[in-house]
């Protein structure tokens, strides 16, 4: 960028001005053609113009504004050797529309909409467009490690071309979590490379052939480090089949605890196991049914807790007083549910009857964890029938019914023990909540904003935010409307209802519907 | 006026806490009446009182009215139903102005034909000083004005002739002395400047302090700013006998505003004037944005600066992307690039691809050539075809189709965001120059206009 023409005059005047021309006297420099001929008149004027004992600083300032300004204008783009970067591939997919992306823009700088990220990638996802290039950046840097392979599918063949160029989006190289290739290639990847990319490849190769992948992860077990273990069984757990249960019974044995305790929680969803049996073993002898007229359960607490049951996963510390009662709780909660109805010879619904009618709360708590691990509908639908879950363990018994069954229970549930008494329920799993459980929550939250001072209101605001996220956003119009005419006949309020009360979070959680609303209609 | 997208609904808010506030509102259940016509945008919105704020917003200003008590301007209700109706929320209907804000947009219809209500500070460099905004001038009496006009260049001329000497003893001492001075030593002889109604030559004075610390090659470039005032100094030594437009050029440079209706009364430069960027930068407690505009026909040059005061915003019809066709009004000058928009013939549309450079060599001749006649000319338009960003954190450029390459003027963040909608791939690169390097602010890529 350096023009040329000044023979080196403009250097020789900084270095003058650097030191000053106090200790480093300057002249007015020569050059060339017309620069010549205007410095020149410089120096015939120099003198006139200053005092005369400044060592000529007035000629240098003169000098250099000549030379300034004739460099200034005349200032290039010189040609740089290095090479053009190598260009992203190509992607044909649209990019978003300009209102998706605007929506993105809010999820991205406002907190309140934060959280509807993954919902944004998803619902692109399924709209098949990819993401706006100029949010990409932003994107990986919001977005969470479990959704990091749904940003890196949006943004194509761009994420992995910027992950190139900084440590800090590494993971999208890899694109997230997709290593593609034949099953041959998989086993090859699985055998040497960096752990992330490892279990990409144990993923991978779980979906196509899930017995090739079983047979490769038990064939080098024993070698891995914990670190792998324990990663390789969150691979394990989305699909996992009674055929896993071999290399898990092992792994009640591994060295470390936290591998043990996973295999342990992985074990208590396959009623089948060798461990279900040990605990059915362990359990159904405590409990048996007394009474002629009056039927009724009696349950026996577990005397003690051996070393097969630590091994099973048995935790003996009590988290809090009634040791003996924990203990009943998780043996009840790892035994397979079809040994209840077998022993005991009472379908579901009426054991669950007879345990609430008797002292059977532990044994109903420990059905309740035993359903949602097992899956088992007939239980779930037993159970619930009954309300007999604690709040707080309601709702993943709940994510094992049908949506449109648990839709309908989940409402009714709503209605009959009110919106405090449901958040549990509601937000216990991480499942959506439907049309018709939206609607007896929005018609409950109506009803606590006009009360006076409704009990559990300060529960119910605090989980607002949460139920927003999760609701059926099809409702935001009517819902909307709704809450705006409850918190105009809301009262004044204080500090356990009233309109001051919710004002503000329920003017956010209608906001937060009715974007996804918005978000929802865009995407369609 | 036709309806504003999100993005430029967004542009006016003046802080992202308004735009998180506003957006909370952008539900129709606290809405009432609200309504839109061709012009404006109006609405109850309820608050935590008793009674709904009132808002409408006039989209031909802009202007905004809300009985709100927020100092914010726009408030977070002006900004959230503008964002309704930008999105088209069925909440905002089409129907008729009720009677009080079909009152307040009469009582506007007055003010909004003038192009400007306020005339702030004439800068080449954007360089505001905090006396930017001028009040509107009084209907002058020409005999008074001349004699006030005379007074303020004999103060400023002696302003110079001090900053010629100061400057003298400054290269006298060294540069390498002057590193070691405080603050205050460039300050006062900015505050002596400003005191000698010369603004604008005060606000270069202080920016020397900065370029001391602006890293390798200091000295040469603390030179090239010091040679700059001493050509404003030496001008203004010799006014008189130098050419009108370089009079214009030098009370410019040195900050003295020029009225509004001298301005209008130069030729009308009628053309589609294309949008090509804008940039916002912050100086001295105001914001000043500027807007360059592209001639498509002419392929003239000319930039709209608008200042505003913290908590205000700027228009917006000038949109980058947007063609507006109008009359433009230029400022005196030799080279003048600064423009005011005069006269409007119709909507601005969706302009297509930019006009653009073919590669940066044509940039810096184009820009060099406006620098010879107006040395004071700092800022520069940049647009610029077949440009690929290149780089990464820290170390940003932009690279022609020559191989040409200047550095960018970015943060990592705007860094990471330019590189990612080029993908390496050739855009039409839209910035503004800013000593030897390109600040980026746009780019023509796929077929749309992306902003940074």
């Amino acid at each position: 960028m350096t023009p040329g023409g000044d023979g080196g005059a403009w250097a020789d005047l900084v270095a003058s001005a650097l030191v000053g021309t106090t200790r480093r006297p300057a002249a007015v420099p020569d050059a060339d053609g017309a620069l010549g001929d205007t410095l020149a008149a410089v120096r015939a004027g120099a003198p006139a113009d200053a005092g005369g004992d400044d060592n000529g600083s007035a000629g240098l300032l003169a000098a250099a504004t000549v030379l300034a300004a004739y460099r200034e204008a005349g200032r290039s783009v010189s040609v740089d050797p290095q090479p053009a970067p190598e260009p992203a591939p190509h992607d044909g997919r649209p990019v978003a529309s300009p209102r998706a992306t605007a929506a993105l823009s809010a999820i991205l700088g406002d907190r309140t909409y934060a959280p509807l990220l993954p919902e944004w990638l998803d619902l692109a996802a399924g709209a098949g467009v990819r993401l706006p290039p100029e949010v990409v950046p932003t994107v990986f840097d919001a977005v969470g490690a479990a959704h990091r392979p749904a940003a890196v599918a949006l943004a194509g063949p761009l994420g992995g071309w910027l992950a190139g160029r900084i440590q800090a989006w590494e993971w999208a190289a890899t694109g997230g979590a997709a290593v593609t290739g034949t099953a041959d290639q998989l086993e090859a990847a699985w055998a040497a490379g960096s752990d992330e990319r490892r279990l990409a490849a144990l993923t991978a190769l779980r979906d196509a052939d899930a017995g090739r992948a079983r047979a490769l992860l038990a064939s080098t077990w024993a070698t891995e480090p914990a670190a792998v273990r324990l990663a390789a069984l969150d691979v394990v757990a989305p699909s996992l089949a009674p055929e896993d249960e071999p290399l898990l019974e092992d792994a009640l044995d591994d060295r470390r605890r936290d591998v043990r305790r996973r295999a342990a929680a992985l074990l208590a969803a396959l009623p089948d196991s060798r461990r279900g049996a040990r605990m059915a073993a362990r359990a159904v002898p405590l409990v048996r049914v007394e009474g002629r007229l009056r039927k009724r359960l009696v349950v026996d607490l577990p005397e003690l807790v051996d070393d097969a049951m630590v091994r099973d996963g048995i935790d003996p510390k009590a988290p809090g007083g009634g040791e003996r009662r924990w203990w009943l709780l998780q043996v009840v909660a790892g035994t397979p549910l079809r040994a209840w109805t077998e022993a005991l010879g009472r379908p579901p619904a009426e054991l669950v009857a007879l345990a609430l009618s008797s002292d059977g709360a532990a044994l109903v708590e420990g059905w309740s964890v035993a359903a949602a691990a097992q899956g088992d509908e007939d239980w779930a639908r037993a159970l619930l029938a009954a309300s007999a879950p604690a709040p707080a363990a309601a709702g993943p018994v709940l994510a094992v019914l049908p949506a449109e069954e648990g839709d309908r229970l989940a409402a009714e549930w709503v209605r009959r023990h009110g919106l405090a008494a449901s958040l549990g329920l509601l937000l216990g799993s991480d499942g959506a909540l439907n049309r018709r459980t939206t609607d007896a929550v929005v018609a409950a939250l109506v009803d606590l904003v006009k009360a006076p001072e409704p009990p559990g209101a300060h529960a119910v605001r605090g989980a607002l935010g949460a139920l927003a996220l999760r609701l059926d956003a099809a409702v935001a119009p009517s819902a909307v409307a709704r809450l705006a005419v409850a918190l105009e006949e809301a009262p004044v309020g204080n500090s356990k209802g009233g309109r001051a009360f919710w004002d503000h979070s329920v003017g956010t959680f209608g906001a937060v519907l009715h974007f996804r609303h918005s978000l929802h209609e865009e995407f369609r | 006026m036709g309806r504003l997208s999100v993005d430029q609904v967004l542009a006016l808010a003046p802080d992202a806490r308004s735009v998180v506030a506003a957006r909370k509102l952008t539900t129709p259940g606290p809405w009432s009446n609200a309504g839109c016509d061709d012009r404006a945008v109006w609405g109850a919105c309820r608050g935590s009182g008793k009674t709904p704020y009132q808002v409408a917003c006039d989209t031909w200003g802009p202007a905004y009215r809300c009985s709100c008590p927020s100092q914010k301007f726009p408030c977070k209700h002006a900004l959230a139903l503008l964002l309704m109706w930008a999105d088209r929320s069925p909440a905002v209907v089409e129907s008729t102005p009720p009677p009080d804000v079909g009152a307040w947009l009469a009582r506007r219809a007055g003010k909004v034909s003038g192009p400007v209500d306020i005339e702030p500070v004439p800068t080449g460099d954007g360089s505001a000083a905090a006396t930017a905004v001028a009040a509107p001038a009084p209907p002058p009496d020409p005999e008074v004005a001349a004699a006030r006009a005379a007074k303020r260049a004999t103060r400023i001329a002696a302003g110079m002739e001090e900053l010629q000497r100061w400057l003298a003893d400054l290269l006298a001492a060294g540069l390498g002395w002057a590193q070691s001075q405080p603050y205050g030593y460039w300050d006062a002889m900015g505050a002596r400047l400003v005191d000698a109604q010369a603004p604008g030559a005060g606000a270069r004075v202080r920016r020397l302090a900065g370029v001391l610390r602006s890293g390798d090659g200091w000295p040469g470039r603390l030179l090239g700013h010091v040679a700059r005032l001493n050509l404003l100094a030496a001008g203004w030594s010799r006014l008189d006998s130098l050419p009108e437009a370089v009079r214009a050029d030098l009370r410019t440079a040195a900050g003295w505003p020029w009225p509004s209706e001298e301005v209008l009364a130069s030729p009308r430069e009628r053309d589609r004037w294309y949008v090509v960027a804008r940039s916002v930068t912050e100086e001295e407690r105001v914001r000043a944005q500027r807007t360059w505009l592209w001639g498509l026909d002419s392929g003239r040059l000319g930039v709209v600066v608008d200042f505003a005061r913290p908590g205000a915003t700027f228009s917006w019809e000038l949109w980058p992307g947007n063609v507006l066709d109008a009359g433009l009004a230029r400022f005196p000058g030799s080279a003048p690039l600064r423009v005011l928009v005069a006269d409007r013939y119709g909507e601005p549309v969706a302009g297509g691809p930019p006009p653009a450079w073919g590669h940066l060599g044509e940039v810096a001749a184009a820009r060099g050539s406006t620098v010879a006649s107006d040395p004071w000319c700092e800022r520069w338009p940049v647009s610029v075809r077949d440009a690929v960003p290149d780089g990464r954190a820290g170390r940003w450029s932009v690279r022609d189709c020559d191989g040409r390459r200047l550095a960018l003027a970015v943060d990592d963040e705007a860094g990471w965001r330019l590189l990612s909608v080029s993908g390496g791939r050739p855009v039409t690169l839209l910035g503004e120059w800013e000593e030897r390097r390109v600040r980026p602010l746009g780019a023509w890529v796929d077929d749309r206009m992306v902003v940074l």
